[in-house]
């Protein structure tokens, strides 16, 4: 156990790619545990991890993605938003609150969420005399809901590493926790914008919402198709994730003629890259969870989270602050497959609800997407405003408040994100 | 004499024919992914319409039945291991670099040499260790009556992801460094 926490803390801080890490400490447990011969578990184990079939809708969904920002519809969803915050101060800000939900529903992915509204939205925003670091901050902070709406790339590795919970048990869950977090987003821009006297545009026009509607309606159907496919029971998630590279390809080539045979190779080459991402955690998370699952990592945890407090409220808050603090370090992806194993056995055997523990823990590392120092999608918007990190993370700050309100809700009052997926029938 | 550009090369030409043939593969599974949801909503409303006897046992039917995601599925392994390598030639896999930012230079060649090492005994743990499991992979994954496929087929892509990561190694320590995708370099 010892050795192979050093050989993860040593490779870790060498910035090795926090998957091989991961691979090499498993390595050095098995080979504690049952000498050289346990070696072998790599491959096995390796491939077990990347086969999962569930697997197959993760480059379905990061191509769908790619071709969203390629074709232009963000443009399309940006212009409808626009139209319906009007007078209101700061509405561009609002927009950006709106359109990351429009986003959350579609790709699931929080950095590619902040490129494709960054890039559109945060000069828009500067031009109208917003603050440059607040422009960065307010569309990292609402790309993070794009992880907890479904579809969502981390609940996918949750449920494959975990295997115990449905993922649209997970997919329903995330719902209500997702909308929560864009209203407190909209407060806390509402009450920013109208303190700092950020721009309001023209008055609201039905007419005008009618019209930049139509144009994005198309766009707006996406998250339908594929929401509407898993959630109503009609799909499986990789049907549906496969629906919406098809319909969205079809919208970009043929519908909007918006994507060249160049953008469609980018996209493609883009899929096969980050998907190697993805899937390399995946195959390293199964090879370290075979060393996590025989060394009895799992059960001293749940001692250990029982020992702060038999009250149950304190203990999940107790993994929360725990789960944050691990994501202000490690990127949400490895953080859940290093920290999921070993915590959401803990809590189940603590009494929580499976989903309920998915859900928290997923809320709570999301939020490493904006925390500092690797708070990879803060710095994503940061580079994209040009401006600095520090500046940013200051102005991100009443933001990452409304996202602590929420994670608390939700791990104190598990109904938030139970009652979704049993109106459903997701779960009895 | 070899030099450094030329072992480069070497592995950027490699990385150019992964990028097509895992590109092919995403193609190959949608279009599978995409026909057999067609199919099927085929096969739905042709039993809606009281018409299900003319669909069994037609080309239709065995369409239906070879475009299953059991299909799909023998081309997952080779996405996901072709991709990773993909990822390392790219500079994509997430690293903290928090603490090595503070070394400095001389420092920090000697963390890089040491990462590489971890690399390569990554790669050569996938080609030794794959090579095992190919062998003794025996099952037979049943498509359907007519196509059984052996497990060799999927578990080959340890393995062969192992050799490509090993050429990748020719790299040398830019395999570690990020850099912007090479979309051109890629057509």
């Amino acid at each position: 156990m010892t050795q192979a926490l050093i050989v993860f803390a040593i490779f870790a801080l060498a910035s090795l790619p926090i998957g091989l890490v991961m691979v090499l400490s498993g390595l050095t447990g098995a080979v504690t545990i049952g000498g050289i011969d346990y070696l072998e578990i790599i491959a096995d184990r390796f491939y077990a991890g990347v086969s999962g079939f569930v697997l197959i809708a993760v480059p379905y969904f990061i191509f769908t993605a790619e071709l969203m920002n390629r074709a232009g519809l963000t443009d399309r969803l940006v212009a409808f938003a626009n139209s319906i915050f009007g007078r209101v101060p700061g509405a561009l800000s609002h927009v950006n609150v709106t359109v990351s939900v429009f986003f959350a529903g579609i790709t699931g992915a929080a950095v590619t969420d902040t490129v494709a509204i960054g890039k559109t939205l945060i000069p828009a925003m500067k031009k109208e005399g917003y603050d440059a670091a607040y422009s960065a901050a307010v569309t990292a902070c609402s790309s993070i809901i794009g992880p907890i709406i479904p579809p969502s790339i981390i609940m996918i590795v949750y449920a494959a590493t975990l295997r115990n919970v449905s993922i649209i048990g997970l997919f329903a869950a995330g719902l209500i926790p997702g909308l929560l977090m864009a209203l407190a987003l909209l407060v806390a821009s509402g009450w920013l914008s109208w303190r700092r006297g950020y721009a309001s545009h023209e008055a609201i026009v039905l007419a005008r919402i009618w019209q930049t509607g139509l144009r994005a309606i198309a766009a707006m159907m996406i998250p339908v198709l594929i929401l509407g496919g898993i959630l109503g029971g009609l799909t499986t998630i990789t049907e549906a994730a496969a629906v919406g590279c098809v319909y969205t390809l079809a919208l970009g080539a043929l519908g909007y003629r918006t994507l060249s045979w160049r953008d469609i190779w980018e996209a493609l080459v883009s899929t096969v890259s980050f998907s190697g991402v993805v899937f390399l955690l995946l195959g390293a998370s199964t090879v370290l969870g075979w060393f996590v699952t025989r060394s009895g990592i799992a059960r001293e945890a749940a001692e250990a989270i029982a020992s702060v407090s038999t009250e149950p409220s304190l203990q999940i808050l107790a993994v929360v602050v725990l789960l944050i603090a691990l994501g202000m370090f490690i990127d949400v992806l490895p953080a859940i497959v290093v920290a999921a194993p070993v915590l959401a056995p803990a809590l189940i055997h603590l009494g929580f609800d499976p989903l309920h523990v998915g859900m928290v823990i997923l809320l709570s590392l999301n939020l490493g997407n904006i925390t500092p120092p690797v708070g990879m999608t803060l710095m994503t918007a940061a580079k994209i405003a040009k401006v600095p990190y520090e500046a940013a993370i200051r102005q991100s700050l009443p933001f990452l408040v409304s996202h602590l309100v929420v994670i608390v809700l939700s791990a104190l009052v598990p109904e938030l994100i139970l009652w979704f997926p049993r109106l459903i029938g997701a779960i009895r | 004499m070899i030099r450094f550009e030329d072992l480069r090369s070497i592995s950027d030409r490699l990385n150019k024919i992964v990028i097509a043939v895992s590109v092919a593969v995403v193609i190959f599974m949608l279009s599978l992914s995409t026909l057999g949801i067609f199919f099927e909503s085929l096969f739905t409303l042709a039993e809606y319409l009281g018409l299900a006897e003319f669909y069994v046992n037609s080309p239709l039917d065995w369409a239906y039945s070879h475009t299953r995601p059991s299909l799909t599925r023998l081309f997952l392994p080779w996405l996901a291991m072709l991709s990773i390598t993909v990822a390392f030639k790219f500079g994509e896999h997430i690293a903290i670099e928090l603490a090595v930012r503070t070394l400095p230079p001389r420092w920090l060649f000697g963390v890089q040499v040491v990462n590489l090492a971890a690399v390569a005994f990554f790669a050569a743990a996938l080609v030794w260790y794959g090579y095992g499991f190919f062998i003794n992979s025996t099952q037979i994954f049943m498509v359907s009556e007519l196509l059984q496929v052996s497990h060799k087929w999927t578990a080959a892509a340890v393995p062969v992801s192992g050799v490509i990561m090993c050429v990748h190694l020719l790299s040398g320590i830019s395999l570690l460094e990020h850099r912007e995708i090479e979309l051109e370099a890629a057509e």
